[in-house]
């Protein structure tokens, strides 16, 4: 059993101790070992002390997955910084608003970015004071001796959360949060240190940083990582298959991908104990297709976390048949120990089977968003616990179901309607790639009324009889479940409706791009053509 | 080429319904089983896609697809 750690940095070093040559992680099959890691871990730290960083100066961590990551990431924990990972394809002008948000002065690039671009992007920086480095500077550094004394109160990094509207927030993140989550989900979702992970999420996000990196490293676990790219889903197959993984983590189109793009046939996943569908609305159709053409059982298990909580607050236990509800909704399990849940309504607290908000207190509940006295005002209930902005109930066997975004949530003729009870139902008709159900009230009798966009595989290709027809389809789809019509649906081409990197469906963004006729303007909209 | 066509009326009749086949002599609400939400959402999207606006009191008169159809015809040539 790995001894009681009070931080990251703690857990790292005793790895380093105890675990030297076992294997930290495999990035592209080449292996670094704890050793390995902990030495470039302090030489980096060593060269950010010599550059004179400050205790709790935020750094931007602007990488890929990698193994140079880790060394980053961790490096300026080393040396008394807070690092914040965050999307490194997003764009200089979205990385230096970034900059500006948590006033970081240093951004790590990645070593093997082309010169040209690391000039430009330098002569940039220089303009708002910001320097640019990168892991590679540091080979040549002379290690520190005295490093920081790090405290588990200490922020270990900022996980800045997209919001629907576009005004990232940074959730501040303490090693005691991070150690308290880890330990969270090891005992909830019964991990041991046999486990094997493979993962291609993101290593700039919590699932992918947390669950699947932090987790395997404190247990010395097996862990590989994939670079993150989903224009390419067999990698991630055949690693499964080549490390007889045990555990493996997606967000549900990863698991629609694969089952589109890959011929089960070819790969063998009997090895997984679990596959984790979360961080996005979790598909029953997903679980079942995905089992049956893998030929699965109970391993596919829908989870629930967000970075307020660390990460992780549930998950169905793998093994067991999920449990799906009449609305086709998929449990996401039993709460992980030590994690309080509410579910809050108008105040008030709500009985099993009733939907709310949810509200959670848990010692992994981060203490706020890092410079937003606005937004932690809001976000703090009462007696610990904090407004998740999620709407869902439990049952009667304290089971927890995800309903969708308290702020997506349609009102129509006083109902309160989720979007992905509708979305659930279009999306199962074919040519139809998914679709995104918004509310609308244009100012006449018939209050807020729902409209639905669905954007069509190959819809350019199509006739307008043909378009027609998906769209008479999918009102008489819409009208069979939910007893009533939508006022308007669209079908959009291919990548019209907004999306979060992490996949979640901008609902708020693609309204306004409606509103606003964005839509009809970029010549997204296929049919109807008014 | 005229500005709206009975043929347009009966596609928007059905996208708005999720019927296949409507026929103009079918009676929105007896035939097709239009709510009054199902109306009010079909006349919002006709008087937005012609530009239009239409009146209660006219609505009230709107009993088929023909009926709609003479209605904004009407009013396209009034305009």
């Amino acid at each position: 059993m790995p001894k009681d750690f009070t931080t990251l940095i703690e857990m790292l070093a005793f790895r380093a101790e105890f675990s030297a040559k076992k294997v930290a992680f495999t990035f592209e099959e080449k292996s670094v070992s704890f050793a390995e890691l902990w030495q470039d871990i302090n030489l980096f730290g060593s060269f950010l002390l010599a550059r004179g960083l400050k205790r709790g100066e935020r750094v931007l961590v602007a990488l890929p997955n990698s193994a140079e990551f880790f060394l980053a990431f961790y490096g300026i924990q080393r040396a008394g910084g807070i690092a914040v990972p965050l999307f490194p394809e997003a764009g200089v002008a979205r990385i230096f608003s970034f900059a500006k948000l948590c006033d970081a002065k240093t951004i790590i690039a990645p070593s093997n970015l082309p010169e040209k671009e690391l000039i430009c992007f330098r002569q940039l920086a220089e303009k708002k004071n910001i320097s640019i480095i990168s892991v590679k500077d540091s080979e040549k550094s002379i290690f520190n001796e005295k490093f920081p004394e790090i405290k588990p109160d200490d922020i270990s990094f900022l996980q800045y959360t997209s919001g629907s509207t576009g005004n990232p927030k940074g959730v501040m993140l303490t090693h005691a949060n991070l150690l308290m989550n880890i330990r969270q989900m090891i005992a909830g979702m019964e991990i041991t240190a046999n486990e094997i992970f493979v993962s291609w999420l993101p290593v700039y996000h919590d699932m992918g940083l947390i669950l699947k990196t932090m987790v395997p490293f404190y247990l010395a676990a097996e862990s590989h990582l994939l670079p993150t790219s989903l224009r390419n889903i067999h990698p991630w197959l055949a690693a499964i298959q080549k490390y007889k993984a045990t555990f493996t983590a997606a967000p549900d189109f990863a698991y629609r991908l694969s089952l589109r793009h890959a011929a089960p046939h070819k790969y063998d996943l009997s090895t997984l104990r679990v596959a984790l569908n979360a961080a996005e609305p979790v598909r029953a159709k997903t679980i079942t297709n995905f089992e049956k053409a893998f030929g699965l059982k109970n391993v596919m298990v829908a989870g629930y976390g967000l970075a307020e909580a660390t990460v992780g607050v549930s998950m169905w236990k793998p093994g067991t048949p999920n449990r799906v509800d009449s609305r086709g909704q998929v449990s996401v399990g039993a709460l992980f120990p030590d994690v309080d849940l509410l579910i809050v309504s108008d105040q008030k607290i709500q009985s099993p089977n009733e939907v709310g908000e949810i509200a959670i207190r848990s010692k992994a509940n981060s203490q706020g968003y890092f410079n937003n006295l606005d937004e932690n005002a809001k976000l703090f209930w009462k007696n610990g616990y904090f407004l998740s902005g999620d709407l869902g109930y439990i049952d009667e066997d304290g089971y927890l179901y995800i309903v969708g975004r308290k702020k997506n949530i349609i009102k129509r003729a006083g109902v309160t309607i989720s979007p992905r009870e509708i979305e659930e139902v279009v999306d199962a008709i074919s040519h139809i790639r998914f679709s995104a159900a918004i509310g609308v009230d244009k100012g006449g009798i018939e209050g807020e009324q729902v409209f639905v966009f669905a954007e069509i595989r190959d819809g350019e290709m199509m006739s307008e009889d043909n378009l027609h027809e998906i769209a008479v389809e999918m009102t008489s789809s819409f009208y069979n479940h939910m007893g009533f019509r939508p006022a308007r649906v669209y079908l959009l081409k291919a990548h019209s409706i907004p999306l979060t990197h992490n996949g979640k469906i901008q609902h708020l963004l693609l309204k306004e791009n409606y509103l606003n006729r964005n839509l009809r303007e970029e010549n997204l909209i296929l049919y109807p053509e008014y | 080429m005229p500005l709206v066509s009975e043929n347009q009326i009966l596609k928007i009749v059905e996208l708005q319904l999720g019927k296949r086949n409507v026929q103009k002599a079918n009676r929105l609400v007896e035939d097709l089983g239009a709510e009054s939400a199902d109306v009010a959402n079909l006349i919002a999207t006709v008087e937005e896609r012609y530009e239009i606006a239409i009146k209660e009191s006219e609505i009230a008169r709107i009993f088929t697809s023909t009926d709609l159809f003479a209605l904004v015809e009407k009013k396209l040539n009034l305009a």
